[in-house]
């Protein structure tokens, strides 16, 4: 009986072990993930020097780019535990925020924008990208 | 425009009152991380006061720049940290098993 019970307390010991090995709360380095979101923080900075010119323009240019990011950001939404990095998509890419968002709309209806506002703008969007990009990078650290 | 300067100190005043009134139980914290914030941002809204006023950029672009760097860049920076809080969260965790393994699992 003694050694039943001690078989049954080890069993539940190497389950608990198993669960907390598999049990992350966050998702691991993805590197699809990681080229993707380097790959189109340059192409959003180079996007964005478009807007010295007027927006119909380069029209097709930005529904063709904003078709490209929104594939990025459902492939990080297919991603298990990924929802603070869809959160800082989330917060870029939001069509009535004040990242992205609001850029395409001041370019939009003011048809240009100034060389100072898309210079300090995309400091900041540059800024945006960072953090997803050192939160992906963290994550590569951690699971090494 | 009036001295920046004195616009600026207006403002901070201003908003040390607000983070007094509405976080009454943490005033001290909430005043302190307002006038931090604010110190923070005092160059760029100088340097983007007086590119409005060399018309080098609208009043509308100058206030998204204000909501970006006040609003969505904080919010993408908190996200990070806590996206960074689970990764050493994960650590422990992983830590903790192979510390149950090898001084249990092996005594067994």
């Amino acid at each position: 009986m003694k050694t039943l019970s001690k078989k049954i307390r080890n069993c539940a010991l190497i389950s608990l072990v198993f669960s907390l090995i598999g049990c992350g709360t966050i998702s691991h380095f993805d590197q699809t993930a990681y080229y993707q979101v380097v790959a189109l923080k340059t192409e959003t900075l180079n996007i964005m020097d478009l807007a010295k010119d007027n927006y119909s323009v380069h029209e097709m240019e930005v529904k063709t780019f904003q078709t490209k990011i929104q594939k990025a950001y459902e492939y990080e939404k297919s991603r298990s535990k990924n929802k603070i990095t869809v959160k800082q998509w989330d917060l870029l890419l939001n069509k009535d925020g004040n990242a992205l968002g609001s850029f395409f709309r001041i370019w939009e209806s003011n048809e240009k924008c100034s060389e100072t506002y898309i210079n300090e703008k995309k400091k900041l969007i540059g800024q945006c990208f960072d953090q997803i990009i050192e939160l992906e990078i963290k994550k590569q650290k951690n699971n090494l | 425009m009036k001295n920046f300067d004195e616009l600026f100190k207006n403002l901070k005043e201003e908003a040390l009152n607000l983070a007094e009134s509405t976080f009454k139980n943490y005033k001290d914290a909430a005043k302190s991380d307002t006038s931090n914030f604010l110190e923070n941002m005092k160059e760029n809204l100088k340097n983007w006061s007086s590119m409005v006023l060399e018309k080098k950029m609208s009043k509308e672009e100058a206030s998204d720049l204000i909501l970006n760097n006040a609003k969505e860049l904080s919010r993408m920076m908190i996200l990070k940290q806590s996206g960074i809080a689970k990764i050493e969260l994960d650590k422990f965790s992983r830590n903790l098993v192979e510390l149950i393994i090898k001084i249990i699992i092996s005594a067994l």
